[in-house]
């Protein structure tokens, strides 16, 4: 049932790191032809070369929070593979440096960057495809939210407000354009062992209790192979805590 | 995810699963792709023919399986009575020896099987028709998920997936006329959430499922596509019921929601009407 993912053209933006990271790599072993969009041009290099070999690969060091960057990324990637496939919106920040903040004690500076990063990022990346795929008649759009788009948690009002904006925009984005065979979906992780979630400094939940970010890159695979008459509505993809084997012995 | 991967992922030998209402629709559907991944499957229904059928369907899925052809097991059992699933577990235990998971898809649309084909307004719906449908769908799923807990306790894990619903194009929703059905819906929802959080420290992992409308009889007739643009396959259900079933056990999948894509039924309306 599920469709092929090799030779797809696929963008993966904020691909040096975490989630985007896994994608880009799950992807690769796939057989995609995948475009890393990342700030981090280092990581981007350091990817690009362990993807070396396995699939092609177009590293564009480029900022989801600039409409430039987004319309070359777009036109890039059209000029390297002639089509665009799918888009994976990965990039994100959770907060600025470590320290938790109240919203009372949030500076516009703190609001406008986890916001344009998170948010608009998500919508310029997300408008620069589109007008290939239309052209296409086909395409698929994966932009990642989080269970912090369902449900606002203290110390964290501008990254709550950006998850949840993302959803909204995504369902949006899914009405409209689902007519001319663009389909948008969302996932929704919970925590996940990325430098993302390290941000959480000493206040991140212990190892045990995240999930690798090879999960959430083996759903969005999935999702993205759906046949073309199905799709799947924000799954929450989370830890799931099982039992702690004692000595490594399994209870009769 | 593990759909996407070749049949002889399958893990252990023969994992052994029970699906209710396993004799016909997506039940059946997800009996038989489960089949065809190596599973050994006891199947509960309530209509002999329509096991028996079901029966050939997975013996011919099994051949195309990793290890040799295997038996399966019918069982003509109701859901919505407490002795038919302690007897479902005892009897899929004595054939198998275990029980690896247990796909709870036994349901009823919208309306009890009356023939009636539009639905009751709440303030005239029999008593009758609301315990029917409380019956099999929460009360069933009740009874079916009690009666595999001591076998998969006792082997030390296993896997549960409640079949829910999607009743509307943005998820499980009150919809009007639906008091029964929603109610239902709804309340296997929180019997889920409530034992995933009980049985997880025992290495069970229970999980809802919401589907959209899938092209069984059922949905042909009451015609539950029509909001939605359109239905998805069977065999597309069943991918994503192998999809929780094989997430590697540190992770799950909380409430996924497989809907029909409605472009492509778009493109199909315009194109016939075109």
């Amino acid at each position: 049932m599920q469709e092929s993912l090799a030779n797809k053209v696929i963008i993966v933006t904020g691909a040096a790191s975490g989630i985007g990271r896994a994608c880009a790599e799950a992807l690769a072993a796939q057989s995609s032809r995948v475009v890393l969009v990342d700030v981090n041009a280092e990581g981007l290099e350091s990817l690009a070369a362990d993807l070396a070999g396995k699939a092609e690969a177009l590293p564009l060091a480029l900022s989801v929070r600039s409409e430039a960057d987004m319309t070359a990324m777009a036109e890039r990637s059209l000029a390297r593979f002639g089509r665009i496939d799918a888009l994976v919106g990965c990039a994100g920040i959770l907060r600025r440096g470590q320290a938790l903040k109240t919203v009372a004690d949030t500076t516009l500076e703190d609001w406008d960057a986890i916001i344009e990063i998170n948010l608009t990022g998500t919508f310029l990346s997300n408008r620069a495809v589109i007008p290939a795929m239309l052209a296409q008649k086909q395409g698929d759009i994966i932009n990642l939210s989080s269970t912090s788009g369902r449900q606002g948690r203290p110390f964290d009002g501008p990254y709550c407000a950006s998850k949840f904006g993302i959803i909204g925009l995504s369902e949006s984005l899914a009405e409209e354009l689902g007519r001319h065979g663009i389909r948008v979906q969302t996932v929704l992780p919970d925590a996940v062992a990325t430098p993302l979630w390290d941000q959480n400094g000493p206040a991140a939940l212990k190892p045990a209790q995240t999930i690798p970010p090879e999960r959430v890159a083996q759903l969005v695979c999935y999702m993205l192979a759906l046949p073309r008459d199905t799709y799947l509505l924000n799954p929450v993809i989370a830890p799931c805590k099982t039992r702690r084997k004692r000595g490594g012995a399994e209870n009769a | 995810m593990a759909a996407s991967a070749p049949a002889s992922a399958a893990p252990d030998p023969a994992p052994v699963a029970v699906v209710t209402g396993g004799s016909s629709g997506i039940g059946q559907a997800v009996a038989v792709t489960l089949a065809r991944r190596g599973y050994r499957l006891a199947v509960v229904g309530r209509t002999p023919a329509r096991l028996e059928q079901t029966l050939e369907l997975l013996a011919s899925a099994s051949e195309s399986a990793p290890g040799a052809a295997l038996a399966h097991l019918a069982l003509n059992l109701d859901v919505n009575d407490e002795r038919d699933m302690q007897s479902m577990a005892a009897r899929t235990v004595q054939r198998f020896g275990r029980i690896d998971v247990l796909v709870a898809s036994a349901g009823l649309g919208k309306h009890a099987d009356s023939g009636r084909l539009m639905p009751h307004p709440t303030a005239r719906l029999p008593l009758a028709e609301w315990n029917h449908v409380l019956g099999v769908n929460l009360r069933g799923v009740f009874l079916a998920n009690r009666a595999v807990l001591p076998a998969m306790r006792a082997q030390g894990g296993g896997h549960i997936v409640n079949v829910c619903s999607s009743t509307t194009p943005h998820g499980l929703r009150g919809t009007p006329f639906g008091p029964a059905y929603c109610a239902s819906k709804f309340g296997v929802v929180g019997f889920t959430e409530a034992l995933a959080a009980e049985v997880a420290s025992a290495g069970i992992r229970v999980q809802a499922i919401f589907p959209g409308p899938v092209t069984t009889p059922l949905v042909d007739q009451t015609l539950l596509a029509r909001p939605f643009g359109g239905a998805i396959s069977a065999e597309a259900f069943a991918d994503a019921v192998v999809a929780l079933l094989e997430t590697p056990r540190d992770a799950m999948l909380i409430h996924p929601h497989v809907l029909p894509f409605r472009g492509a039924f778009a493109e199909a309306a315009g194109e016939s009407a075109g």
